[in-house]
């Protein structure tokens, strides 16, 4: 029973967090996309700067400040991921404001965020689509290992990686209590992987051949 | 080469400032004072209220900023609350079985990605070839704490083979030392041997279609000739790229792989500071690990300008 109760946990986890980042990178991303200047220099070295910090290493001392649970997990891998989105739209952006129709519309009369929303987003999606598909199973896999030390999600709540962590002195007796959740881990992350690809090959007109 | 030196040089110092600034923040996100997280609520009052001052908190945060970092200037970056040794001290005393994991992590990581990359790449669409990408498949996907406990139920607990826990620094006793790693360096370069089999055989197949490659065919070259002398040195600057990028994981899997197997690194320093809500040490030894995490990303960038001179001139 807590091994279903883990899955959830483990899923949503994964889910939620690389849904604030893609959200949070975006909008950064569009921002500095959009304003160049300044502002663009100041968001994109506040992702630098995040970049700085090895992934699990900054999740965890986040997570520790943020307190151990699913919300200070979630928000710390959160902000692991921003930097990848804000930098993949600021990309877009750029490439895409260059483009003909963007001028089209500006000289229409329409507006900033008018055009930033109809014109630059739409066509800014798919590589973002791609990466937070393929994010999904790092960031359930970052999760785990949160979990796994003792920092994440903590009990009476349980996922894989604190129900593997649990079954640890077990070993010897009862290998199946760390093997157990282990493989819904293992099976869930190269599952996640093939539907990356899939999700790349179908919308990334790059790797189509 | 040396201009290239500087510019990286100048455009880390911006994110430099953000990433103390950062971490200096760090103590601050806790939801509440720090000061009653760190302290059992049986400490005494005029303690913490020490504690506190030590650490400046009863002062607006602007001033507890530049007090901290005319500190970390002098190369101080504060004490840990716990055994109140300097954070350096503390870092100094771990740094050598991490030094001594990412070596032979390495080593192992290289042995095995290159000789099976390169097989890949020269038998491409063979059986060979689909299991070596099952097996960087396998490396990607594998969680490395779970693969450090297969590699305990295996070769620890059933075969009894090797330690499970433990360290002992193979400068002093190298067999017991070199035993007691195997373990924590199989799980740590294992993973990194998946990613960089894949990268070497993608990039050695597309260097396989060059033009040098027909020529030195035609010149009579034996396959392995070619591949050794010509093909593998073009095929290596992505190696070098996704070595760079992965360094940060590889961090991440040396925290993990510590934790583990009980080895007093500097990665299992920062669970044991967390767990301890010693927040001054993790402050510290989190600025470290970024610090030395920028630096080596410097030296990838200066490394891969030295491979290929047509990156210096950009």
């Amino acid at each position: 029973m807590t091994r279903i109760w883990g899955t959830r946990v483990s899923l949503l986890a994964g889910l939620v967090s690389v849904a604030l980042a893609v959200v949070s990178g975006s909008l950064l991303g569009i921002v500095a996309g959009y304003c160049g200047g300044r502002v663009d220099g100041l968001v994109m070295r506040l992702m630098d700067a995040v970049l700085s910090f090895p992934p699990l290493v900054l999740a965890l001392a986040l997570g520790a400040m943020l307190g151990a649970g699913l919300v200070g997990v979630l928000l710390a891998l959160g902000v692991v991921y921003t930097p990848t989105f804000a930098r993949l739209m600021r990309g877009q952006v750029l490439a895409i404001t260059a483009r003909d129709y963007v001028d089209a519309a500006r000289a229409l009369g329409a507006s900033g965020w008018r055009v930033a929303w109809r014109h630059v987003v739409p066509n800014a999606i798919n590589p973002i689509i791609v990466q937070a598909s393929l994010s999904v199973a790092f960031a359930i896999l970052a999760e785990a290992s949160l979990s796994f030390l003792g920092l994440g999600i903590q009990p009476p709540q349980a996922s894989w990686g604190s129900m593997i962590n649990a079954g640890r002195g077990y070993l010897q007796q009862a290998p199946w209590i760390v093997f157990g959740p282990g493989a819904a881990l293992f099976v869930t992350v190269v599952g996640l992987n093939f539907v990356g690809d899939a999700v790349r090959d179908a919308l990334d007109p790059r790797t189509r051949e | 080469m040396g201009r290239l030196v500087l510019r990286r040089l100048a455009a880390t110092a911006p994110v430099l400032l953000l990433v103390t600034f950062g971490v200096f923040l760090l103590l601050h996100l806790t939801p509440g004072d720090p000061i009653d997280v760190m302290m059992a609520e049986s400490v005494d009052a005029t303690v913490k209220e020490n504690l506190r001052r030590e650490l400046g908190l009863d002062r607006p945060l602007y001033v507890q900023y530049a007090a901290w970092m005319g500190r970390l200037l002098q190369g101080d970056l504060g004490r840990s609350i716990r055994n109140g040794e300097p954070v350096v001290e503390n870092v100094r005393r771990r740094l050598r079985p991490s030094l001594e994991l990412a070596f032979f992590a390495m080593t192992i990581s290289v042995l095995i990605a290159f000789p099976v990359g390169i097989l890949s790449a020269i038998r491409r669409n063979t059986a060979l070839d689909r299991a070596g990408a099952t097996f960087a498949l396998f490396g990607i996907c594998m969680p490395n704490f779970l693969l450090a406990l297969l590699l305990i139920f295996f070769f620890g607990v059933t075969l009894r083979w090797l330690p499970i826990s433990g360290y002992t620094d193979p400068l002093e006793e190298p067999w017991n030392g070199l035993r007691s790693l195997t373990l924590p360096a199989i799980t740590l370069g294992l993973a990194l041997a998946a990613v960089v089999t894949r990268t070497l055989r993608s990039s050695l197949l597309e260097a396989l279609t060059e033009d040098y490659v027909r020529t030195a065919r035609a010149k009579g070259l034996s396959e392995w000739r070619v591949v050794w002398g010509h093909v593998l040195r073009n095929a290596l600057i992505p190696v070098v790229t996704i070595l760079g990028l992965q360094l940060g994981t590889l961090i991440g899997g040396a925290v993990i792989t510590e934790y583990v197997f009980a080895l007093p690194g500097v990665g299992r320093l920062v669970v044991d500071a967390v767990f301890a809500r010693d927040y001054p040490l993790v402050q510290g030894v989190v600025l470290l690990i970024a610090l030395g995490f920028i630096a080596s990303n410097l030296v990838v960038d200066v490394l891969y300008g030295w491979i290929d001179p047509r990156i210096r001139s950009r």
